[in-house]
């Protein structure tokens, strides 16, 4: 089979920018043309999610009721209802630039379920990143720095004035904002002076700043000398020439393909974005920016776990109400990328990251459990005629050409064995595991 | 980006030589071990391919098992100077106290004993099968985790390695994908070399979960899908690869698992995750598998706040999961001789901060167990008092030191070339 280029980049673009889209969706688009497509996909960034907002947010239990002494209930249960939402939401989205965004986000901010506890502040965490992940990064920044589950996940909920506890301070500069190489150990100590009395009020659920335990002295920091308090850390940071080029590369990396702060592309966007430290502004440049449809991008990533199982519960036709829930949750663990649970502060890898014999058994093992729901009847019935089948499952898949030795195998499948078997296969195929 | 490994990466690691070299003399077993061993005097090994070295005949033939504990194990309060007015004053409402602590002997003149939770290592201690290395470390230490972890995975404090030091051993040992095997979904960057890498298992014991399902016109097709053209560079090639080793690694697992069964538990405490996985490790072992390094990993041991609790739950697992293994290997038994090497990114500042718990600090233990060890103390015990100026221990072991002995005592290779520059031996696998 063959396809046109502008499939190949607008298939490209549906896939980075969002979750893919059906062959069909990508005729229609080329028909706009790529820039258009990318404005829209940029709308979709403020524009309201009909689809995603019509899904049931599972009943939660708000922290305030759970730390009540001896009120019992199954926050786990919560949990993995909540995890089966987050990828419906990413499944039925109506703006999938956004949810990829807070996808990407949750690897910017890497927040655990199995420290923080509490399903609800997992929930509202992610609304966090749904609501003001596509404008000012130092906005975000220090949202999330107050945002209840960071408060638990990087112990800045029980620092005290007396020995200030380094864990937020040190992750903010090293993850978050700059990137190691950027701040000294004596920046880490005093940032960590800033963030003392910010507290987690488990009455209401709510950031509380304790006054009474805050270090209110002057703080050297990154070469600024004050009294500064926490938003100035964040603020202080996020403004950094250091910062622009970690968080363009942070973005270019997910988007386009993996590279170093120090790459040209790096050179080439930081500036604007240093500008206004806008999102949105940076992923138009990102996505309108030549290199996003270079080979080598187009080339560049795997699909991540979950970009894999909601990519294709998106191109044929399923959600996620199909499938067992926990059994979804523990294959996505199984492959590494179980949502809201990230391995540790580092967040998900790359590439080679997701590539091991155990990850190409449970990819397996998740095909076999998404082809068991797969409409194929468009398969069976070019029964006899093996290269037709091939065809017909690439074009489910919208996979725009298929590899010599991939060609081949697909076809003996056809030949001998099941539609069920060829979809699965197809599944796994290099061409469909490359993003 | 990945890097690749070059020539050039070794210079600056092997600036640390002379200081490694400086140790030496401070190094040894504290006191002889008693060694329990059931290994007979092996052969000289035939993995040993690095080019430009020659290989090293050792006297056991030894599997080795990589616990890595991630998030920054507490050493202090792992193996603790109890008696020290020092380590209370440093660590006042986390202080084990002295008649909690197992003792084990003085290094020194310093009193040192092990957490009241691992009850299991202390009975191996006793059997002569523990070897405690102190003070492990390198110079201007890092206290982020990840920058930490990769030096003590790849052995290059500059951070500048993509490789680990097994990763490097796999790039010159040839291409099985059953030499390194690694239990879990995410493959730690120990097991990446430039060219090759470790398989991975899926942690459960079940045979049937090693390896994909379908009848054998399936599976045939399966392979031929992911047939590697040679020379091939591409992304869809490394997934290829994956797919052509699953099928290597689990038919050859599966077989090995369904003839074996999981230890039987002897330690009375659970063991978790990291029991699962050193049971699926044992009886890979068990099983006669050829394979030369294993990979465990466990967490989280970043116990900023209310850390008492927190890291006694976690070492009572992992000593039940140590204890539990090595009860699959008594004496006598045929085979591989497993040696557990655990380690963690950084021990932790030893001033406690106000919230219970502890920060990222630097030089910590390594803690080596096997019936083919040679029990004790080795290194020096860094000083409580004279601290750094970040208020953390100074190393008195360059961490390739451990390396080394890892490298000529199990894998039978000259260490050299892998870990860029000669570093002795502790001696700990005789």
């Amino acid at each position: 089979m063959t396809t046109s280029p502008a499939f190949t980049v607008i298939g490209h673009l549906y896939r980075r920018a969002g979750f893919g889209a059906t062959p069909a969706e990508i005729e229609a688009a080329e028909k706009l043309g790529f820039d258009a497509v990318v404005d829209d996909l940029l709308a979709g960034l403020t524009k309201p999610d009909p689809a995603g907002s019509a899904l049931k947010v599972p009943q939660l239990t708000p922290i305030a009721q759970a730390t009540i002494p001896g009120y019992t209930y199954d926050d786990y249960s919560e949990f993995i209802a909540l995890s089966t939402w987050w990828l419906d939401r990413m499944v039925v989205t109506d703006t999938p630039l956004r949810e990829k965004l807070v996808l990407l986000l949750a690897n910017q901010f890497p927040t655990s379920y199995e420290k923080v506890g509490y399903a609800d502040l997992m929930y509202n965490q992610n609304q966090l990143f749904r609501t003001l992940g596509a404008g000012s990064f130092d906005a975000l920044t220090q949202a999330v720095a107050r945002d209840p589950a960071m408060l638990i996940w990087l112990d800045t909920g029980t620092d005290h004035k007396a020995h200030a506890n380094e864990n937020f301070a040190r992750e903010l500069m090293e993850r978050f904002t700059m990137g190691v190489g950027h701040y000294t150990e004596t920046d880490v100590r005093e940032a960590a002076r800033a963030f003392t009395g910010w507290e987690l009020d488990y009455t209401t659920g709510d950031f509380f700043f304790n006054v009474y335990d805050h270090d209110d002295g002057v703080k050297s920091y990154l070469g600024h000398t004050g009294r500064w308090q926490g938003q100035d850390i964040i603020d202080i940071a996020t403004h950094t020439t250091a910062s622009s080029k970690w968080v363009v590369a942070r973005f270019w990396s997910w988007l386009a393909y993996p590279v170093a702060t120090t790459d040209p592309v790096v050179a080439d966007l930081a500036p604007s974005y240093a500008k206004d430290l806008n999102i949105k502004n940076l992923l138009e440049a990102i996505l309108h920016h030549p290199g996003f449809v270079s080979s080598k991008a187009v080339n560049g990533l795997i699909k991540q776990p979950i970009e894999y199982l909601v990519g294709t519960l998106r191109l044929l036709g399923l959600t996620t109400a199909a499938f067992d829930q926990g059994s979804l949750v523990w294959l996505l663990a199984s492959l590494g990328q179980q949502p809201f649970v990230p391995l540790n502060v580092g967040g998900w890898g790359q590439n080679q990251y997701w590539l091991s014999t155990s990850a190409s058994n449970m990819q397996l093992q998740l095909a076999w459990s998404v082809a068991q729901y797969a409409d194929l009847t468009e398969v069976l019935d070019l029964n006899g005629s093996p290269a037709a089948q091939v065809a017909a499952v690439a074009r489910m898949l919208a996979i725009g050409a298929w590899s010599n030795e991939s060609y081949r195998a697909l076809w003996k499948m056809a030949q001998k064995g099941s539609a069920e078997e060829l979809l699965v296969l197809a599944l796994v195929s290099p061409e469909y595991l490359l993003n | 980006m990945a890097r690749s490994f070059t020539r050039r990466d070794f210079l600056s690691g092997s600036l640390g030589v002379g200081a490694a070299g400086a140790l030496h003399t401070t190094l040894g077993p504290v006191r002889p071990g008693v060694r329990s061993t059931s290994a007979t005097r092996g052969r000289t090994l035939a993995t040993a391919t690095a080019a430009a070295d020659s290989p090293r005949t050792t006297a056991v033939q030894r599997a080795l098992v990589l616990c890595t504990l991630f998030g920054g194990n507490d050493g202090l309060n792992t193996v603790i100077p109890y008696e020290s007015s020092a380590y209370r004053s440093l660590r006042g409402p986390i202080t084990i106290p002295a008649d909690q602590v197992q003792p084990l002997e003085s290094v020194d003149g310093v009193a040192l004993g092990l957490h009241p939770s691992m009850v299991g290592l202390k009975t191996l201690w006793d059997a002569g099968q523990v070897a405690i290395i102190l003070g492990v470390g390198y110079p201007n230490p890092n206290f982020s985790h990840f920058e930490s972890m990769g030096i003590m995975q790849t052995g290059d404090p500059s951070g500048d390695t993509a490789s680990g030091w097994l990763g490097r051993w796999l790039d010159v040992s040839g291409s099985d994908p059953m030499r390194a095997l690694s239990v879990g979904p995410n493959l730690p960057q120990v097991f990446a070399g430039a060219r090759q890498q470790a398989s991975t298992l899926a942690d459960s014991t079940n045979p049937g979960s090693q390896q994909p399902g379908g009848d054998p016109n399936f599976v045939s097709s399966y392979s031929a899908l992911e047939h590697v053209v040679k020379g091939e560079q591409t992304l869809e090639a490394a997934v290829a690869q994956a797919g052509t080793n699953l099928l290597v690694v689990g038919a050859k697992a599966s077989a090995a698992l369904t003839s074996q069964q999981p230890p039987a538990p002897i330690s009375p405490n659970w063991a978790g995750d990291i029991g699962n996985q050193l049971d699926v490790v044992a009886e890979l072992i068990k099983a006669g598998l050829p394979t030369r390094a294993y990979g465990v990993m466990f967490g989280s041991f970043d116990t900023h706040t209310a850390q008492l609790n927190s890291q006694a739950g976690l070492l009572s697992q992992l000593d039940a999961g140590i204890q539990n293994f090595m009860g699959a290997f008594p004496t006598g038994t045929k085979g591989l001789s497993p040696v557990i090497v655990v380690y963690s990114e950084f021990g932790r500042r030893p001033q406690s901060n106000a919230s219970q718990g502890t920060d990222h600090g630097s030089a910590n233990n390594v803690i080596v167990v096997g019936p083919s060890v040679k029990g004790g103390f080795y290194g020096t015990l860094p000083s409580l008092t004279k601290l750094d100026d970040t208020g953390n221990f100074v190393h008195t072991t360059d961490f390739r030191r451990v390396y080394a002995t890892l490298l000529a005592d199990i894998m039978g290779v000259n260490p050299k070339s892998l870990l860029g520059g000669p570093y002795a031996s502790i001696g700990f696998l005789p």
